[in-house]
C-alpha cells in the first residue's frame, strides 16, 4: 500500500520526553509557540502544504510521537512509510543528546526502510533561547555526533523564538522529497521487471 | 423537607431509588421543571443519600443525567463511593520517602499541567497537590510505574478535591484533611481501575482497548468492515481511554459540571472500567458519518491503514470536543445519556474480551461492573494466580514472538499486578486486629467474617508470590 500516497512526504519526530517534539511541530505548521503543550500519548500528527526550492508542491505529513520510553513500543507502528526522521535533542539536557543514536537505531530496526544506509535523518538541537549557562551539549559535540550517523544534516533550533525552524524544515522536506522519490522510481522499477517478465513470457509462450 | 416546587426529597428518593426505573430517567418529574431546577433538586437528593450513607442510591444519582452535580457534592460522593469500593487502611508506617524511578518524567509532566489555568496562584496551588498526590502514590507502591496520561486523570481528582465550596473556587490553602482524601482517592482510583495502565508493559491497555472494534461491530458492522477495524490495534484510542477522556478534554476550574466531571461519576458509579471503552464506541458511533467523510476524502493521502484510520478518527474526534458550537457540547452530552442507559456489556460480547484480557485485569476483577470488591466474592486469590499464568503462557505460546518489537512480559507483569492487589488485600484485612474506620463499618455491604477468613487466603498467596518471584 505504501504506493498509494503521491506527493505526500511522511515525517516522523523522535525524541526524548520533553524536548520540544510538539512545539517544534506546531511552530513549524501553524507558526505559534504555547507553554501549554501537553504531553503527547501514542502520536498525533499535523500536515502543511511545502513548496520545495519553488519547484515542488508537496502535502508534509508530521508526525509526532511519545517521548516517554514506555509509549516507543507504540510508537513504531507509525514508523512505517515514513520518508524523513527527525531526531531531536534539548541542547540543556545531555540525556536527550545521548538517546540519540538509541531513537535512531531503533527506528531504523522497525520502520524497514529499504535501504537502512541512506534514508535520511535529520538532527534538531532545540531550545536555543535558553541562557547559555543552562547548554551542556555544545555543537561541535552534535556536529561529530551527526557526521557519525552518516553526515545528517543538524540545525539547533528554537521553536520558542522560531529560531532555525523553517530552515529545518525545508531541509527535512528536501531530504524526504528524495526519499519519497527514490522509493516511487525503485517501486517502478520492480513493476517494470514484473511487466518485462511477462513479457518475456508471453513471447516463449507464442514461440512454442 | 418540602421543597418550594412542591415535590419532597424524600419523595424524590423514593422514586429515583426505585431499582426498576430507568436511571437516567427523571421524567417523573414534572415538565415545567427546567434543567437548573432539576440539578437543583438533585443536589438535594444527593446530600439526603451522602447523609444516610445509603450508596446503592448514591451510585444511581451519579449515573444519572448531570452526574454529582456540582464538585462540591462530587467531592464527599467520589471519597464514599471509592472507599466502599476498595478497603485499604494507611498507616504512618507507610510513608516512604526513597523516590520512585519515574519521578523526573512527573515532574515534567506536572510541569505542563494546568497551562490554561490564569491565575498564577492557583495554578501553582494545583500543580503542586497534583505532583503531591502523584508522588505519594508512587513512592508507596515502587513497583507500578508512571504513564504519560495518568498525570491527567490525576488533575480531574485533583481540581475536584481542591475546589474550595465556599468561594466556588480552587482553594489556594488545602487543608491536610483534604489532602489524605485525596491521596487516598488517588490511591484506590489507581489501584482498582488504573491498575493495567501502571504495569511495566502496554500490553495490558492495549488489550483494553481491543474491545472497542468489538463493540463497534457489534453496533454498526458496516463501519467496522469500512475501516476494516479488525486488522490493526486500535492505537486511536490510547489517549483517551488511557487518561479517561482527560487528555481531550480540561477540567474546569469555574466550578461548571463539564462533561469530563461526568464521565468520571460513570466511571465511579458503574464501578467500571469498560465504561470509557463503551463510551469511546458511542462517540465513534456518533460521529460516524463524519468519519465516513473524511475516511474517503484521505484514502489517497495515508501511506497505509493504521496512519488513515488513526489521523481520520482522532481528528474527527478531537474536533468534536474542541469545536466550542452548542450542537459539540449537546453531541457529548447525548452520547453520555446513551451511555447513562446502556453501559452494560453484552455477555457474549464479554465473553469474547475475555480470551484476551488478563484474568487479573480490572475488567474481570476491581473495576468490572460488579459493585463489591472481589475480597467479598470469595474469590480464591491463589487460584487466580494461577490461572493467570498458564492463560498468559498460552497466550505467549501462540502469539508470534515480537510482532512489534513488544515485550511479551507477562509473567513478571502479573506476579507485579497480584503483588500490589495482595498487598492492598492483606494491608484492610491485618487490619481486622486493630479498629476499624467509621467509615468502613458504615458499609453495610461488608461482611467482616468473609474479611476475617480471607486474611490466611491473602498470607498464603503472598508467601506464593515471593516464592515464585
Amino acid at each position: 500500500m505504501s504506493s498509494r500516497k503521491k506527493n505526500i512526504l511522511k515525517v516522523i519526530i523522535l525524541g526524548d520526553s520533553g524536548v520540544g517534539k510538539t512545539s517544534l511541530m506546531h511552530r513549524y505548521v501553524n507558526d505559534k509557540y504555547s507553554q501549554q503543550y501537553k504531553a503527547t500519548i501514542g502520536a498525533d500528527f499535523l500536515t502543511k502544504e511545502v513548496n520545495i526550492d519553488n519547484d515542488k508542491v508537496a502535502t508534509m505529513q508530521v508526525w509526532d510521537t511519545a517521548g516517554q520510553e514506555r509509549f516507543q513500543s507504540l510508537g513504531v507502528a507509525f514508523y512505517r512509510g515514513a520518508d524523513c526522521c527527525v531526531l531531536v535533542y534539548d541542547v540543556t539536557n545531555t540525556k536527550s543528546f545521548q538517546n540519540i543514536k538509541s531513537w535512531r537505531d531503533e527506528f531504523l530496526v522497525h520502520a524497514n526502510v529499504s535501504t537502512p544506509e541512506t534514508f535520511p535523518f535529520v538532527l534538531l538541537g532545540n531550545k536555543i533561547d535558553a541562557d547559555d549557562s543552562k547548554k551542556v551539549v555544545s555543537n561541535k559535540a552534535a556536529q561529530e555526533l551527526a557526521a557519525s550517523l552518516g553526515n545528517i544534516p543538524v540545525f539547533f533550533t528554537s521553536a520558542k523564538t522560531a529560531i532555525n525552524v523553517d530552515t529545518a524544515f525545508q531541509e527535512i522536506a528536501r531530504s524526504a522529497l528524495q526519499q519519497n522519490q527514490n522509493d516511487a522510481d525503485a517501486f517502478e522499477d520492480d513493476f517494470n521487471d514484473a511487466i518485462n517478465i511477462q513479457l518475456d513470457n508471453d513471447t516463449n509462450s507464442c514461440s512454442c | 423537607m418540602a421543597s418550594i416546587l412542591g415535590l419532597g426529597e424524600s419523595d424524590l428518593t423514593t422514586q429515583l431509588a426505585d431499582t426498576n426505573r430507568d436511571t437516567n430517567d427523571l421524567s417523573f418529574l414534572p415538565s415545567f421543571y427546567n434543567d437548573k431546577t432539576q440539578c437543583e433538586l438533585k443536589s438535594q437528593v444527593i446530600s439526603r443519600a451522602l447523609r444516610k450513607k445509603e450508596n446503592t442510591l448514591l451510585c444511581a444519582l451519579g449515573k444519572s443525567k448531570c452526574g454529582f452535580v456540582n464538585n462540591d457534592l462530587r467531592q464527599k460522593s467520589w471519597n464514599t463511593i471509592l472507599n466502599n469500593q476498595l478497603i485499604l487502611y494507611s498507616s504512618p508506617k507507610e510513608v516512604n520517602n526513597t523516590p520512585h524511578c519515574d519521578e523526573k518524567q512527573i515532574e515534567l509532566d506536572v510541569r505542563r499541567s494546568f497551562g490554561y489555568v490564569k491565575d498564577e496562584v492557583e495554578r501553582n496551588c494545583l500543580k503542586k497537590a497534583l505532583k503531591q498526590a502523584i508522588v505519594t502514590f508512587f513512592r508507596k507502591y515502587p513497583t507500578l510505574r508512571y504513564y504519560q496520561g495518568y498525570h491527567d486523570v490525576i488533575s480531574v481528582l485533583v481540581v475536584v478535591f481542591c475546589l474550595d465550596p465556599k468561594r466556588n473556587k480552587i482553594s489556594r490553602n488545602i487543608s491536610g484533611q483534604r489532602r489524605k482524601i485525596l491521596y487516598k482517592c488517588v490511591e484506590i482510583f489507581s489501584l482498582a481501575y488504573l491498575r493495567d495502565f501502571l504495569m511495566d508493559s502496554l500490553d495490558f491497555p492495549i488489550d483494553q482497548i481491543s474491545v472497542i472494534p468489538l463493540l463497534i461491530q457489534d453496533k454498526d458492522p458496516q463501519l467496522f468492515q469500512r475501516l476494516q477495524l479488525d486488522k490493526q490495534k486500535p492505537l486511536y484510542a490510547i489517549a483517551s481511554v488511557l487518561t479517561i477522556f482527560s487528555h481531550d478534554m480540561r477540567p474546569d476550574i469555574t466550578g461548571a459540571n463539564s462533561i469530563i466531571f461526568q464521565i468520571f461519576d460513570l466511571v465511579l458509579c458503574t464501578h467500571s472500567m469498560y465504561t470509557p471503552l463503551v463510551l469511546y464506541a458511542n462517540i465513534v458511533l456518533a460521529l460516524r458519518d463524519r468519519i465516513n467523510k473524511e475516511y474517503t476524502a484521505n484514502i489517497g493521502n495515508f501511506d497505509n491503514d493504521v496512519d488513515l484510520v488513526h489521523a481520520v478518527v482522532q481528528k474527527v474526534l478531537m474536533q468534536s470536543i474542541n469545536d466550542e458550537a452548542p450542537q459539540s457540547r449537546q453531541l457529548w452530552e447525548t452520547v453520555l445519556d446513551r451511555t447513562r442507559s446502556d453501559y452494560s456489556i453484552d455477555p457474549k460480547l464479554e465473553k469474547k474480551a475475555c480470551k484476551f484480557i488478563n484474568k487479573t485485569s480490572p475488567l474481570r476483577t476491581t473495576a468490572s461492573g460488579r459493585p463489591q470488591l472481589e475480597i467479598n466474592d470469595g474469590y480464591s486469590l491463589d487460584k487466580l494466580i494461577k490461572k493467570g499464568i498458564v492463560l498468559n503462557n498460552k497466550k505467549k505460546d501462540k502469539v508470534p514472538k515480537d510482532t512489534d518489537g513488544q515485550d511479551w512480559n507477562y509473567d513478571r507483569l502479573i506476579k507485579t499486578s497480584l503483588l500490589v492487589g495482595a498487598a492492598s488485600l492483606a494491608l484492610g484485612a491485618c487490619h481486622q486486629h486493630g479498629s476499624l474506620l467509621p467509615d468502613t463499618m458504615a458499609t453495610s455491604h461488608l461482611d467482616l467474617n468473609r474479611i476475617a477468613s480471607s486474611v490466611s487466603l491473602v498470607s498464603d498467596s503472598l508467601k506464593h508470590i515471593i516464592n515464585s518471584s
